[in-house]
């Protein structure tokens, strides 16, 4: 695969995921690699009355389309609809051109159902993968996204994050009544929930690491309170409303502490570590400037931060061990905001260059600067879980929308939503069901 | 006195800008500011307002009138980018208000920063934080007694004008002076 840049709107234009009634992003692929690898997705078989309730296939073409990675055959153009390994003929697949191959099919089962699929090169007739998942009955669209992944993976060697979700505040401006709310969607913005609504201000989601809790901010009464939530039960707990400020919280990545920015000389933000279990409160930064934006490193003895300690917003680390406090950013006057990748080598933040707020790329062993967007109001970056891509916060039009962009630059698309702004995004992790899925599918021959 | 020092050090090393166009604001209402139209007439502070809020005024400043509370432009303090220093052309605008709650010590204001929206939302909640602080500290300075002062910082939310160019942001960078504490936003 060859990847230059393509300038131009390509490839899904206006893609509008219909196969879910309660998707309410449409996404826009709007910079894909120049040669996107041709792959057929035939229509899987259902063994089931009536009609499938999921169109798996359709599920796994748009998550691979929406990569810019692959270029999916339209089922229009396929020449034949194999649903068994024994029906395949690859000169039909040789004859439009395509690279890979993938069949399937799906059987109800007692407890739901049982997705098969498999991949093929189409030049050597080769299998590259065969699986059986289990499906619970409303985990048809998950699974499909668990094929994609599994697809995604065996070609690219990057385990996919298209069975992952993303969490995201949402702001009505005209009406009454609520006015922000916050939302949970699948990583396709397929089944987008509001899962708190509020008249006041809502701030700063922050996934726990094991994608069940959203700790967040809301304004009420003049106060800002931090709250964790569990998305299943929608049970929230109040874990912090401190004078002044409390905001940008942010989980350890064992999960056992929150890392938050509070007052502590008057008005002045500082971080701050809170133990979850005892309440206990440790004091992280003592600068006299605006301390904020805390980020943990994968190891949880380290945290990167925003500083304007040293007169502008620059990006710091301080070792929780040692006390010992480094600069990380050094090109610019104004970086903020960093988030670090899930290996812990790259740091994406936002910088600051001539008016315009760009999403950056920190190679932390190099002290290589990237910059991956061209902005002109582009915040809010969030690592998905395979450090593949980054979801941030963009203007398009003169809407505030979603985008991706891959951490090489070069594949980009929008979010935008039905009604509203949508802004300060954040890629969940990879959920525990998917490990359980991945478990119990079985290899086959 | 650590804080008199500090405030000596903020007046010095203030850099005085002008701002055409910063009196010519919209009265446009911000959040929990409803019913401000009515503060005016709600007390017998009016009478006394006149005396009192008559001492420090400078040439520029609006007159004093008896609607402190009510006039938008009364209660905005405005800040440059990425600052949160009280420039010295807002301190008799300060002590007026001060003043006000000086004689009215029943009244409790919220102190709402907020910030323009060329930055990230975690850092601009800290510097509305600081700028709510710094015009708390003035008005403590004063004299004002501390549970009559509440701040809190919206950041880049809420932003009095929503365009996207120089005239909006130098409306957004503001502290209101609100005199609804309680109100949800």
């Amino acid at each position: 695969m060859r990847m230059k840049l393509v300038n131009a709107a390509l490839l899904v234009a206006g893609l509008a995921l219909a196969a879910s009634a309660r998707a309410d992003l449409v996404i826009k692929i709007t910079q894909g690699v120049n040669r996107p690898t041709p792959i057929a997705i035939v229509p899987f078989g259902w063994q089931g009355g009536g009609a499938s309730p999921v169109d798996v296939a359709r599920v796994v073409r748009d998550d691979l389309a929406r990569s810019g990675l692959f270029a999916p055959l339209p089922p229009a153009k396929m020449l034949a609809r194999p649903t068994t390994a024994k029906t395949i003929h690859f000169a039909n697949w040789k004859a439009v051109r395509m690279n890979d191959l993938v069949i399937g099919s799906i059987t109800p089962t007692p407890s739901g159902y049982n997705v098969r699929f498999r991949l093929y090169n189409v030049y050597t007739g080769q299998q590259l993968l065969g699986y059986v998942l289990p499906s619970a009955t409303d985990g048809l669209r998950f699974t499909a996204h668990v094929v994609s992944d599994m697809i995604y993976k065996q070609l690219t060697g990057i385990p996919g994050a298209f069975a992952t979700r993303i969490a995201y505040i949402k702001h009505l401006s005209a009406g009454k009544g609520t006015r922000w709310g916050l939302v949970v969607a699948d990583a396709d913005g397929a089944n987008a929930r509001v899962i708190v609504k509020s008249p006041g201000l809502l701030m700063s989601p922050a996934w726990s690491p094991d994608g069940r809790e959203l700790a967040y901010v809301e304004f009420a009464n003049a106060q800002s309170h931090i709250y964790i939530q569990n998305i299943a039960t929608g049970q929230r707990r109040l874990v912090l409303a401190r004078p002044r400020l409390n905001s940008v919280p942010a989980f350890s990545p064992d999960g056992k502490r929150l890392a938050v920015v509070l007052s502590s000389s008057p008005g002045n933000p500082d971080i701050y570590v809170l133990n979850l279990a005892s309440g206990k409160l440790i004091r992280v930064t003592h600068s006299p400037a605006i301390d904020t934006e805390p980020a943990w490193m994968p190891n949880g003895k380290a945290i990167v931060f925003t500083s304007g300690r040293g007169g502008s917003p620059q990006v710091y680390e301080k070792n929780l061990d040692t006390g010992s406090v480094q600069r990380l950013t050094w090109q610019g006057s104004y970086n903020a905001r960093p988030m670090v990748s899930p290996g812990g080598k790259k740091i994406a933040f936002v910088h600051r260059e001539n008016g315009a707020l760009r999403i950056a790329l920190l190679n932390l062993a190099s002290g290589n600067m990237r910059l991956l967007t061209n902005g002109p109001a582009d915040v809010s970056p969030s690592f998905a879980p395979n450090g593949a891509m980054i979801l941030y916060s963009t203007v398009a039009g003169k809407r505030q929308v979603l985008a991706t962009v891959s951490v090489d630059g070069q594949v980009r698309q929008e979010f935008s939503g039905t009604a509203g702004t949508l802004v300060q995004p954040v890629w969940g992790p990879f959920p525990p069901r998917l490990a359980h899925t991945e478990q119990a599918s079985t290899p086959m021959p | 006195m650590g804080t008199m020092k500090w405030i000596g050090i903020v007046v010095v090393g203030t850099i005085v800008f002008t701002l055409a166009g910063c009196r010519s604001l919209p009265s446009k209402p911000i959040p929990g500011s409803t019913q401000v139209a009515t503060a005016g007439a709600s007390t017998t502070g009016a009478a006394g307002m006149s005396t009192s809020s008559g001492r420090g005024l400078s040439a520029e400043m609006p007159p004093p009138v008896a609607g402190l509370k009510s006039s938008y432009e009364n209660r905005a303090v405005y800040f440059a980018f990425n600052k949160s220093i009280i420039k010295p052309k807002y301190f008799s605008l300060l002590k007026n208000q001060a003043n006000y709650l000086l004689a009215h010590t029943n009244t409790k204001v919220l102190l709402e920063g907020y910030t323009d929206d060329r930055g990230t939302w975690g850092y601009n909640i800290g510097l509305g934080s600081r700028r709510a602080a710094a015009v708390e500290n003035f008005l403590l300075l004063q004299g004002v007694t501390p549970g009559q002062v509440k701040t809190i910082s919206y950041g880049e939310a809420y932003p009095a004008d929503p365009a996207n160019n120089p005239s909006a942001w130098t409306k957004n960078r503001r502290v209101i002076i609100n005199y609804t504490v309680g109100k949800p936003s």
